[in-house]
């Protein structure tokens, strides 16, 4: 909502200036308006005048300009223009030489031959409007070479103050000007309104009809007879300007400027369109047709509420009036509306037509029933005033049960138990009373408290209490601490492992990705699981939620390729969601990524590219780290969105706990991803399953040399290293503590069709140290074994 | 021969189980100085029998060579190179580092501060129904987060969850007071995306129910929080402001870090950043949650984690932390 300081001054006496607008606008903010912005509006007005266009012909050399000869008290002046509106006996705005036009200044030139000293000014160029519809006209009689300044020269200070939507009453600048009298303790002077009645009188006029008082408990209707409708004068203009307000007549200025007044929002009738001199509030009929002010057409329907006439409806009641009802340069006799509606019905209309008004902003929050008498009384004398006519005695008033001020009692000792701290009971009173809300002593912890109808928004004993701290001031709440001690622990179970889990993770050199949880639905297809769809999404990129931690890891895989960042090593954790058996499900889950070049080439390393050993290196020593002991892996059911050759699930119990290795080809060219790409994904419930079924044993350590033996294996391509390791382990017993694959070697010398593969084993003894002998045993025992058993050639 | 070969193996065995540069050193000396034991065997070829002669001597010098290169590598191996072979201005080998998410550090941050204050972190669905979201935080049918369009629903009745409240109404519909927790995570608006607004952000929203809770101790309480985040000299201003599930309701401005409230262009030249919002839980919370109003009192407050993101590391377009570019992400 937009403050003029100059015009707030016509309420509350108080200067707002320069020097002190740094500490109003942060004690407006503490009082709880907040300026979103200040504008500092200085209108000089430097070398514009008044002109009389006194000739305009076409210009011989362009269709679309004229050339005038304009009147400038000192001169008259060639200027080319290029309104289409440009006509001789016109009284305009002209910027002569020098005068500054939005960026650039005027000077003496030449328009395709012709010359031209100056320009004719629409009302942007005037920095009146944003309209540039044409050039402005004025008053005809002003006398050329009038200085602009005194027209529409101004120095303002304009705030653009967030009002909460709570406060219906504060969007008008009596209520607000109610709150700044308050903060800045200077007196509130609402304008008075003397009304000089004719003596003809309403009741005969027009008749009044309220078919649904639920939705409007109130309508007050007034006449104006023989009035004529022309311009504002400047003081009304610049008022409406000030705020952005578009002037437009006499009439409908003074609604708006009364709206912006009160608060209340008012509406104008043309008398002659009101059919049977007879307004009828009720509900549309279904498929009823309307035209709105602005010439859109509506189909109605019964939750609608209009104001009509005997034949047909006239306005959408507090939102639109209609095309062919409203005010126009012809009326003579006019029917000023001042209504109150029912909340829940204006927005009904408004979220129904989608038209958001000035009116229906107020409406929608709600105003005060009872102040219409005011409204109307003061829209009145302010037409008469400006327009002339006679306003018709008395109001047309329907108001059947009458909307009266609520009491509500404040106990000042609850009011000390929700602040942590008292306010003085006779602070709160004068205060409450300051702003209109009538508080009185009921009894030594009870104050029982007016709340005028304006206050919609204060209903319970709680809403006095913030209306007390408020008035007491935020700034002056104390700022007390609490025990730290903790209380019964809500901790989430998930909570500590997805941290730990998360820490793990970047400690094995992974970068941690965070990716929004709406996918385009056409990558969720890969995943299987059932996606989740967004009704209304924002576009299609954001249709589905992700069924799968992979594919926002996928997603950024390809955009990074794109980016050619050559190592992507990236994980994420968070929700998937996805339906089962119908019902939406989520789950937290981690996943990895790996692609691309794992080491570029450095002095001391060759480049390597990431493959299927360094997933599962990762996941095997994320396991580990977990303490999950006796992993194991199967080949078995691998989700069709991996490779099968190259991935691997983690099993526990029989059990699937998660799955890694190489994203299959058709996968990777859904993301239009063209190298490989090596991922883990598991949930929090797999991997929590694998921990609840895992102990950690101490090992005992030996006091006995360890002894490291390698031998060198020649076996089929197919047969897989994890098969010897397990004979191995089988034939040496508890005394083989560790058996890897120290080298792997393929070629010539081993011939086609075979490897050699070395196994370092490592022997620990408990309880002797291990002689040549003994080791020799073992070596043969081994070695035999694996001839024996599995066939195997030793080197 | 055998004893040969097997002399072989003994010695080669012997020289690996070396395990740092001084053993490897003892074992040159021990098996290749003028009087180590291989050196000594080559004075033994005299001794063999002339048809075995040549083979011994194979044996012995491939013996030589062998151990001549298990040491030399070993050597390399515990790398305590001579001097003159460090080139001091090669970099060094950095074992590899991963980095946290912006978002995923201020939120660890957060976790960490309120946890020593006394609060536990809680966790909630983000898929949720209306009454979660907005019936149990007396939110009007006609307000306008309401609107089906404001909101991502993905079925009557079911849509991503507009704040993490959610999960103060579950966490309150579980137990009896009194609670103290946070619950960081995603919430979802249906809003056009731009510098400042995403249609997912990060909340972490905080909640204290318990006899003798009061609004003094709200403030004091986001104090700390704050001065924890940004330092000792943080001041913290409370405005007056509307949320239908709180009242008395504030927004929470605190001083600009940067410039200690003298005004810059982060702060906008106001001196204060608005960093979220808070209030007294409103008593029909409580009532909808079977919760005594007159008995407990309770605080809530909200503070945007992209936000507080935003300002401390400097990232003034929000959809970059979402964009997941690795080079943004290896800066942290
Ligand atoms: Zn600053």
């Amino acid at each position: 909502m937009k403050i003029s300081a100059k015009w707030l001054k016509d309420y509350v006496d108080f200067e707002i200036s320069g020097n002190n607008i740094d500490d109003i606008v942060h004690r407006l903010a503490i009082l709880g308006f907040e300026s979103e912005g200040v504008e500092h509006i200085k209108r000089e007005f430097e070398n514009f005048v008044a002109g009389k266009v006194l000739e305009c012909v076409k210009h011989p050399n362009a269709d679309k300009l004229s050339l005038c000869k304009v009147d400038v008290g000192t001169a008259v002046l060639p200027i080319v223009c290029g309104a289409p509106n440009a006509a001789a006996g016109q009284t305009v705005p002209v910027a002569l030489e020098g005068a500054k036009v939005k960026d650039f200044v005027i000077k003496k030139t030449k328009i395709r031959g012709e010359e031209s000293i100056g320009m004719i000014c629409a009302e942007d160029e005037l920095g009146l409007s944003d309209d540039h519809e044409g050039i402005m006209i004025l008053d005809d009689g002003l006398v050329a070479g009038t200085p602009l300044k005194q027209l529409f020269g101004c120095e303002d200070i304009v705030f653009e103050l967030e009002v909460t939507s709570n406060r219906a009453d504060a969007l008008g600048y009596l209520g607000f000007a109610r709150e700044f009298s308050f903060m800045t303790d200077k007196e509130l002077r609402a304008p008075e309104v003397v009304l000089e009645e004719a003596a003809e009188r309403t009741a005969g006029n027009i008749e009044i009809e309220i078919l649904d008082p639920g939705a409007c408990p109130r309508y007050c209707g007034r006449v104006i007879k023989n009035i004529k409708i022309g311009e504002s004068p400047d003081w009304l203009k610049q008022k409406l300007l000030a705020v952005g307000l578009r002037p437009i007549n006499n009439v409908v200025d003074i609604t708006n400027f009364v709206m912006l007044e009160t608060g209340h929002p008012l509406h104008a009738f043309d008398l002659e369109n009101i059919s049977g001199r007879k307004i009828i509030v009720r509900k549309a009929k279904i498929g009823e047709k309307f035209v709105t002010l602005d010439g859109k057409e509506l189909e109605l329907n019964d939750r609608i509420l209009m104001i009509c006439d005997a034949e047909k409806p006239a306005a959408l009641a507090g939102v639109m009036g209609g095309l062919n009802s409203g005010v126009t340069e012809k009326t003579t006799d006019v029917l000023l509306e001042v209504a109150y509606f029912n909340l829940a019905d204006i927005r009904e209309t408004v979220k129904f037509t989608n038209i958001h008004t000035d009116s229906s902003k107020r409406f929608e929050r709600g105003v005060d029933p009872n102040d219409s008498e005011y409204v109307i009384n003061r829209a009145a004398a302010l037409i008469k005033e400006l327009a002339g006519g006679d306003i018709l005695s008395g109001i047309a008033d329907c108001y059947p049960s009458q909307i009266l001020p609520k009491k509500i009692e404040l106990r000042l000792s609850r009011t000390e138990k929700v602040l942590g701290f008292k306010i003085d009971a006779s602070f709160i009173v004068s205060s409450f009373n300051k702003i209109e809300l009538a508080a009185e002593v009921k009894d030594a912890d009870t104050l029982s408290v007016t709340v005028p109808t304006f206050r919609p928004d204060i209903t319970r004993e709680i809403d006095l209490i913030e209306e007390a701290v408020r008035l007491y001031g935020y700034d002056k709440i104390p700022e007390l601490n609490i025990s730290s001690i903790g209380l019964e622990s809500n901790e989430d179970p998930d909570e500590e492992l997805i941290d730990s889990l998360r820490e793990k993770l970047r400690n094995l050199g992974l970068v941690e990705t965070f990716s929004k949880s709406m996918v385009d639905g056409k990558y969720c297809a890969p995943f299987g699981k059932d996606p989740v769809k967004i009704e209304h999404p924002l576009n299609e990129e954001m249709n589905h939620l992700r069924n799968s931690l992979l594919l926002p890891l996928l997603l950024t895989a390809d955009k990074n390729i794109r980016r050619k960042v050559g190592k992507i090593n990236i994980f994420e954790t968070g929700r998937i969601f996805y339906y089962d058996k119908g019902n939406i499900r989520e789950k937290d889950s981690a996943a990895v990524l790996l692609t691309g070049i794992k080491s570029v080439q450095i002095w001391h390393t060759p480049e390597t590219l990431y493959d299927f050993y360094d997933i599962k290196g990762i996941v095997t020593r994320l396991l580990n780290d977990l303490n999950v002991r006796s992993l194991e892996f199967s080949n078995e059911n691998i989700p069709a969105y991996f490779d099968e050759s190259q991935a691997l699930n983690i099993t526990s119990g029989g059990k699937i706990r998660g799955t890694f290795g190489l994203i299959s080809k058709e996968t990777a060219a859904v993301f239009e991803i063209r190298q490989p790409v090596f991922c883990f994904e598991a949930s929090f419930e797999q991997i929590n399953d694998m921990l609840s079924s895992s102990s950690t044993d101490l090992k005992e350590l030996s006091k006995y040399p360890k002894v490291i033996k390698d031998i060198s294996v020649l076996m089929p391509v197919s047969e897989s290293a994890d098969k010897v390791k397990e004979h191995i382990k089988k034939i040496s017993g508890n005394i083989l503590e560790d058996v890897c694959v120290a080298d792997i070697y393929k070629g010539e010398q081993v011939g086609s069709g075979k490897k050699s593969y070395t196994f370092r084993m490592s022997f620990q003894p408990y309880e002797k140290t291990l002689s040549d002998k003994d080791i020799e045993k073992l070596l043969n025992k081994i070695i035999n074994g694996l001839k024996n058993d599995l066939q195997l050639e030793i080197r | 021969m055998n004893d040969l070969n097997e002399l072989k193996t003994r010695i080669l065995d012997d020289i690996r189980s070396a395990s740092d540069y001084a053993e490897t050193e003892e074992k040159r000396i021990k098996y290749l100085s003028k009087k180590g034991e291989i050196t000594l065997l080559f004075g033994k070829i005299k001794d063999i029998e002339p048809v075995n002669r040549k083979e011994f001597g194979q044996v012995i010098n491939d013996l030589r060579d062998e151990a001549f290169e298990i040491i030399n590598s070993l050597k390399e191996k515990y790398s305590e190179t001579s001097s003159e072979d460090i080139d001091l201005t090669l970099p060094g080998k950095m074992p590899e580092s991963g980095s946290y998410h912006p978002l995923n550090l201020v939120k660890d941050e957060l976790k960490k501060i309120f946890r020593k204050m006394g609060f536990s972190v809680a966790a909630g669905p983000e898929v949720e129904t209306e009454y979660y979201i907005f019936d149990a935080l007396n939110m009007p049918s006609w307000h306008p987060a309401r609107k089906v369009t404001d909101s991502l629903y993905v079925e009557k009745d079911k849509l991503l969850r507009t704040e993490t409240s959610s999960v103060q109404i579950r966490t309150m519909e579980k137990g009896k007071p009194p609670f103290r927790i946070i619950s960081p995570g995603r919430v979802y608006r249906n809003e056009k995306e731009n510098a400042t607004h995403t249609a997912m952000f990060s909340q972490c929203e905080g909640l204290y129910v318990n006899r003798g809770v009061s609004f003094s101790e709200l403030k004091g309480t986001l104090k700390e929080f704050f001065k924890a985040l940004y330092g000792k000299d943080t001041a913290v201003r409370f405005r007056p402001h509307y949320f239908p599930f709180t009242e008395p309701s504030a927004e929470v401005d605190v001083s600009c870090f940067k410039c200690k409230g003298k005004g810059c262009s982060i702060c906008k030249k106001s001196g204060w950043l608005e960093l979220g919002g808070c209030g007294m839980v409103h008593p029909k919370v409580l009532e909808n949650v079977g919760i005594d109003s007159e008995e407990f009192t309770g605080f809530a407050f909200g503070l945007g984690i992209e936000r507080l993101a935003m300002l401390k590391y400097g990232v003034n377009d929000i959809r970059d932390f979402t964009e997941n570019d690795l080079r943004f992400l290896e800066q942290f």
